[in-house]
């Protein structure tokens, strides 16, 4: 009996990739409890059967109906993926023309699921050059973080509002042009937002601190991007988020928090993302980057 | 014990709790009740010890091959252990109790699976959150803890109506069991 629980203890804490053998035990016990639980389906489906849409309808005219139903899903689907090779076209064009001077590879993937600890799962597949540190965008240009761990098949990103994420340097854009810029380190709140501080201006001195009063004007809404050493060339300036409130900060009296909220309210739920790839990684998944499929 | 009937008792509860999954999904939200913890729950509170844990450990061990568990990447997995030391450490606690029950009661039974259930499930969402935390290798398992631990929870007190109605069986297919055990009873003369 110890033994047992310790053989348990240990199948149940080994790597998947180590428990393939155990596919073929759970096709054996499918084998055995078949041969009853399939009559027993039977009778129940019998005896409870399940709901039909219109169950009054012929079958002649439920069969025209599944005909028309197909027809018609077939036309929503071409519709649909016109529409979205529309979007990506634009995307493309719009992220390769943040940084026209270099040579960046731009490939789609539909994202799987999210994981505790705002973390994607991509279906990546095998696409040259993509590796851990990986900057992946959404909308072409809000940045959505980096690929954490890549695998053969999918890819694990670390969402940037992610708690575990490490602090972003990044730049406040306090006028259209870009002329006036604040810096400032931000760190994921764990809420889908970040927090930063930057500093108050010189020319407001005064004892008591006042948003409306505050001394850039209007700092609700303004964009904030990304610009970090720590980030690869053709990363800088991508969007961050948009300012969202800017709070008062006791321990330091001359300086200001400024909450930023990505452009796209919940990042986890993107349905695809765009890796930025260095265009010299490979040159021969082009036909694959624009086809979405892996 | 006799083993033959348990394998046969074992394979019609295995059946049921496949056929009757998609009809007793609360809401499709994973809460649905067991039957093959009320199964286990029986055979505890009667057989010797020894073979009470072995009969909760084949149990475990037929649910894990039988419960698929998805994964990130789009497949699933089949891990031998969560269900089969949930079902171990549930059966340890029966036979710590058992003493103290009135078996022949349906009630009884009622509130030792629930007991039981629950018990099996924390096992079972703690070793599966343990080793999704990474430590235990790649490929985790699309997983969160809390909502398995919510819809688990439900489906343990859910658990009690089935146990009420296989408790009818149960109680009637007793003797061909045959269950020979002298657990020393707190309330009433040694059951032999």
């Amino acid at each position: 009996m110890p033994i047992t629980i310790v053989v348990l203890f240990v199948l149940a804490l080994s790597p998947i990739q180590w428990l393939g053998w155990t596919g073929w035990f759970s096709a054996q016990a499918r084998v055995i409890i078949s041969p009853i639980a399939h009559p027993m389906t039977i009778a129940i489906d019998t005896v409870i059967p399940p709901p039909i849409a219109d169950p009054q309808a012929t079958d002649r005219e439920r069969t025209i109906r599944n005909e028309l139903e197909r027809v018609r899903t077939s036309l929503l689907v071409t519709q649909a993926e016109n529409d979205r090779l529309n979007i990506l076209i634009d995307q493309f064009t719009r992220g390769a023309q943040i940084t026209p001077n270099l040579n960046v590879r731009q490939v789609h993937r539909p994202r799987i699921s999210s994981l505790s600890g705002d973390m994607l799962v991509v279906r990546t597949g095998d696409i040259p050059g993509l590796a851990q540190g990986t900057v992946v965008v959404a909308d072409a240009v809000q940045l959505l973080g980096k690929v954490s761990r890549v695998d053969k098949r999918t890819s694990i990103v670390q969402l940037i509002t992610a708690k575990s994420a490490q602090r972003i340097l990044a730049t406040v854009l306090l006028d259209d042009e870009g002329a006036r810029q604040v810096p400032c380190l931000l760190a994921p709140v764990g809420d889908g937002t970040l927090i930063g501080e930057i500093p108050r201006a010189i020319d407001d001195q005064s004892d008591e601190f006042s948003i409306e009063s505050q001394p850039y004007g209007g700092l609700v809404g303004r964009p904030v991007r990304l610009l970090d050493n720590q980030w690869p060339a053709h990363a800088q300036m991508l969007m961050i988020g948009t300012i969202e409130r800017v709070e008062r900060n006791d321990a330091q009296p001359l300086r200001q928090k400024i909450i930023v909220r990505p452009t796209i309210p919940d990042l986890r739920r993107v349905p695809e993302v765009i890796f930025r790839l260095p265009a010299d990684s490979s040159s021969s998944d082009q036909a694959t980057s624009t086809r979405g499929n892996p | 014990m006799n083993w033959f009937v348990f394998a046969i008792v074992a394979w019609i509860a295995f059946g049921l709790e496949l056929a009757f999954l998609p009809i007793l999904d609360a809401g499709s939200g994973g809460v649905h009740p067991s039957m093959i913890i009320p199964l286990m729950s029986f055979v505890v509170l009667y057989a010797p010890h020894k073979q009470a844990l072995w009969a909760a450990i084949v149990l475990g061990i037929m649910m894990d091959l039988l419960s698929p568990l998805p994964m990130a990447s789009g497949g699933s997995a089949i891990l031998v252990g969560p269900h089969a030391l949930g079902y171990l450490l549930s059966a340890h606690f029966i036979l710590a109790i058992r003493g103290a029950l009135i078996r022949r009661n349906p009630l009884t039974l009622v509130i030792i699976s629930i007991a039981a259930s629950l018990i099996a499930q924390i096992v079972l969402i703690a070793l599966l959150s343990l080793r999704n935390t990474g430590i235990a290798g790649v490929s985790p398992l699309v997983w969160d803890g809390s909502e398995e631990l919510f819809a688990r929870s439900f489906s343990s007190v859910y658990t009690g109506l089935s146990a009420l109605i296989l408790s009818v069986g149960f109680f009637a297919l007793a003797p061909a069991f045959g269950f020979h055990s002298s657990v020393p009873t707190r309330f009433a003369r040694t059951i032999k």
